[in-house]
């Protein structure tokens, strides 16, 4: 069930066709969705030139307390609310953006907008190294932030899933509308996000998927989070986007540097040198530029024997194919491929594809 | 006058001995075959007619009636010809009488009277011979096959007159001489052989491993990274066929109408390789006349699935029965004929529809959802029938040719052997041959652990969320390595190194 209050907000969003926005803007110059509720003649005469005549007729039509009451009962179906921005949930720091959203609708567990929260965002058709980056550092993150990204194809999604995996919390700010996952691909993904996480949209029941709803949404992401991490982004990706609303709000931004070879790294790079104080390669970094203690444990002194060793030191160095290790310890075929599989077991290294392996 | 000779019918590989009557009475002319003969079988009456008159026999006008006994099963081909014909001959006084019920008769005609081969002769023979017969007259085309079964007598006719002659007493035909099986022989035959494989140690270890205990393989990697090249020399791995599996195998592909001429014998293990877009009836066998499918031509052999996921998944589906019983039941329209499908599958794939995910020398071009899908046709009870997996590269590696010397086949062959004669040991009492044939209670008795192992063991169901499945499959898998390492009890290296080889594809391991 929704507040009293947010009545007229969902009013004004969901009857009237007004976006979160525009209710913002129109708070902003002195007419609250209350206002425009019980004042409506006047601010239809006064800002004509910007209400569209569907519009204005279902304002002079009224708020119908059962319809409004319907459309609450179909989102606590499918589990969803509604809530404003002078709801107690809503994090001031959202609040506080150029453009904030007058109303948001959610899955989820509400409380998270207000918790620590840091940004993870980035290509959508990510390298290995991309994805590597972002698992290793949403890893050593999510102990200690709520993970925001936009359940996109790519980083988003790896961001999402290993904060999940790790038994973090996170947040989904979808660009279609809360009861519409896209891409679809992802409806796994969403289902698991709602349920242990949170997922929200300006965007409500029934509403399309529009392309410049996308970018429109990174301006939240940033909002709702301290900082922003890019870790592999291409020159036209949307994460770059969210990179300058963090600049413009004012919030943290760290971006983990490229190989210069790998065109899906242009944007990060290009980012870089745009923002040199931005550089980060370590999780740590993240966490000391918020403000809060290093995050990941020394590795605790691992004992090896002679062969654990000298593989380790030749994994450390660069990924080694299976038969290349069998020419490096001397070892048989046998003896190698469960010394390696122990080592494994332990974490010490890991096995890739291709018979490769590294640490 | 009324004959009665005996001939034999084949059904799958057992058989039923059939008489051939035949009557000539007076009357109109006809020569009517009853007894459910097929098609081919009535077409006889032409073949007979002009083989006789072609033998300088006298095809006089009478009317003839043969009966194929019992009257109520269908019968089928052409080996009835030859019987029919000597029927003939008997009955309208043409030749004497007194030898014809000795010997059982088959063979097709041609028309100018000469005896030609036919399909399953050795299976028909040794059923024969288990109903306690033991002379035959049989086409000389077939006679290779026919010697390797002692305590018959078996005579190879060219044609219809010098068997005439024979049966009257007028000419010697020498026996078929017994050959004796020679394991030995058979080492030469293989054409793929592992030391022609550079590199690849991984793969060429899971194999040993696989065709030491009897273990299925799946093999996972780029286009011609040299999976197929890899299942090839399997066959030349595997132990040598004993007298009775070769039998087996011979009288399957003596159905089939496979048989070489010159051996007579199937003495190399069979690699059948049908390719994924083969009918289903190819594969189980049955239609018409119940040939034997790719998976009975594949008994105590191999059966490669070149691209599993392409396959459809209903003709996946049909493997799960004879994988799990080694047998396939192939329905005709009375009744269903069963053959034996014991074999060891081994598998290919690649990572992805292209081929290329995460491969070093190419990059992949196919979506997430593409990956997915691919993945998920392999998933399923097939899946759970496969014990080893293994990622066949295709690496190069400039500096490390040349400089390793490549096992032949022979050498691990040889260890296999070694292996298997401590499975036979181990299972003499028991009704499986190989460690992958385990059943639970198998497993406790003989795969115990010590625990060193069991800690491992307990490891690794945490950190590769291991099932219990995938534990009974790790646990036959360690007991074979231990096997191949000549050890009594498992221990640390072998558990670790049966870990390695579980399959990394789907979620459960």
């Amino acid at each position: 069930m929704i507040g009293e209050n947010a009545y007229a907000a969902l009013w004004l969003n969901a009857v009237v066709g007004f976006e979160s926005r525009k209710i913002a803007r129109f708070s902003a110059l002195g007419y609250p969705p209350e206002r425009i509720r019980y004042e409506t003649r006047d601010f239809v005469k006064k800002f004509a030139k910007v209400i569209d005549a569907d519009a204005e007729r279902e304002l002079l039509d009224g708020l119908d307390r059962g319809q409004i009451e319907r459309i609450s009962e179909d989102l606590d179906q499918l589990d969803m609310g509604f809530v404003v921005a002078e709801d107690f949930a809503f994090p001031e720091r959202l609040r506080q953006i150029a453009d904030p959203p007058a109303c948001l609708y959610y899955r989820g567990d509400l409380a998270l907008l207000k918790s620590k929260s840091l940004a993870v965002v980035g290509t959508r058709n990510p390298t290995r190294y991309g994805k590597e980056v972002t698992e290793n550092f949403v890893k050593a993150l999510s102990g200690l932030y709520t993970i925001v990204s936009g359940m996109a194809r790519g980083i988003d999604a790896i961001a999402h899933r290993e904060a999940l995996r790790s038994g973090g919390k996170t947040i989904a700010v979808l660009g279609s509308g809360i009861d519409r996952p896209y891409p679809s691909e992802h409806v796994d993904l969403y289902h698991e996000i709602a349920k242990r996480g949170l997922v929200v949209s300006e965007y409500g029941l029934n509403t399309g998927v529009q392309q410049y709803r996308f970018p429109q949404r990174n301006r939240i992401i940033s909002g709702l989070s301290r900082g922003v991490l890019v870790t592999e982004a291409g020159e036209k990706s949307g994460s770059l986007i969210t990179a300058e609303y963090a600049v413009e709000q004012g919030k943290e931004l760290f971006v983990v540097p490229s190989a210069v070879t790998n065109p899906r790294g242009t944007g990060t790079n290009r980012l870089l040198v745009k923002y040199p104080a931005a550089i980060t390669i370590t999780p740590d970094a993240v966490a000391e530029g918020l403000g809060d203690a290093p995050c990941t444990k020394p590795p605790a002194p691992m004992q090896l024997d002679y062969n654990e060793a000298m593989i380790r030191e030749a994994l450390v160095y660069r990924e080694m194919h299976f038969e290349e290790l069998l020419m490096l310890t001397g070892l048989g075929v046998s003896a190698l491929t469960s010394l390696l599989t122990q080592m494994e077991m332990l974490g010490i290294i890991k096995k890739l594809d291709h018979n490769y392996y590294g640490v | 006058m009324l004959i009665k000779l005996k001939s034999y019918a084949l059904e799958g590989l057992d058989g039923y001995p059939v008489d051939v009557e035949t009557d000539t009475q007076g009357g109109i002319a006809a020569f009517d075959i009853v007894g459910l003969p097929s098609s081919s079988v009535k077409e006889a009456r032409n073949r007979v007619r002009s083989a006789i008159k072609n033998s300088s026999f006298d095809f006089m006008p009478k009317r003839v009636t043969v009966n194929l006994a019992p009257a109520d099963t269908k019968k089928d081909g052409s080996l009835y010809d030859f019987p029919m014909a000597i029927g003939f001959l008997a009955s309208t006084g043409q030749i004497a009488t007194e030898r014809l019920k000795d010997y059982v008769m088959i063979g097709e005609l041609s028309l100018d009277g000469g005896i030609r081969r036919v399909n399953g002769v050795l299976p028909l023979l040794i059923g024969a011979f288990q109903d306690g017969y033991r002379k035959f007259l049989i086409p000389a085309e077939n006679a290779k096959e026919a010697s390797y079964i002692e305590g018959i007598e078996v005579y190879p006719v060219k044609t219809l007159s010098d068997a005439a002659a024979f049966l009257g007493g007028y000419l010697a035909i020498e026996p078929v001489r017994h050959t004796v099986y020679d394991k030995a022989k058979t080492a030469k035959r293989y054409a793929f052989d592992l030391k022609d494989v550079k590199g690849q140690a991984a793969a060429k270890r899971a194999l040993e491993i696989a065709v030491a205990g009897g273990h299925n393989l799946l093999m996972c990697g780029s286009p011609g990274a040299g999976k197929t090249l890899l299942a090839k020399c399997v066959p030349g791995v595997m132990p040598d066929m004993s007298f009775e599996e070769a039998i087996e195998t011979t009288k399957i592909h003596s159905v089939a109408g496979l048989l070489d001429g010159e051996e007579g014998m199937v003495s190399v293990r069979p690699f059948r390789s049908p390719h994924h877009t083969a009918t289903l009836l190819s594969l189980t066998g049955g239609g018409n006349r119940s040939t034997p499918g790719e998976i009975s031509l594949a008994h105590n052999g191999v059966l490669f699935l070149d691209e599993m996921p392409e396959y459809a998944k209903k003709t996946l589906e049909t493997l799960r029965q004879p994988l799990e019983d080694g047998v396939i039941s192939v329905a005709r329209v009375a009744r269903s004929v069963e053959y034996p499908a014991r074999f060891m599958l081994i598998a290919s794939m690649n990572p992805c529809p292209c081929g290329y995910l995460n491969s070093r020398l190419k990059d992949c071009t196919c979506s997430e959802q593409e990956i997915r899908k691919y993945r998920a046709r392999i998933s399923g009870p097939l899946m759970d029938r496969i014990d080893l997996y293994v990622e066949v590269d295709g690496v190069e590696y400039r500096e490390l040719r040349g400089s390793r010397e490549e096992e032949s086949s022979s050498v691990v062959k040889a260890r296999v052997e070694a292996a298997r004669e401590i499975q036979a040991k181990r299972f003499a009492d028991a009704p499986m041959f190989v460690n992958a044939a385990m059943g639970n209670a198998e497993i406790k008795r003989y795969c115990r652990l010590d625990e060193a192992s069991e800690a491992l063991l307990q490891r690794s169901f945490d950190a590769y969320r291991l099932t219990a499945r995938g534990a009974t499959r790790i646990l036959k898998v360690a007991r074979t390595i231990a096997d191949l390492a000549g050890r009594a009890e498992i221990g640390v290296g072998d558990l670790s190194e049966a870990i390695a080889y579980r399959t990394r594809l789907t979620g459960e391991l």
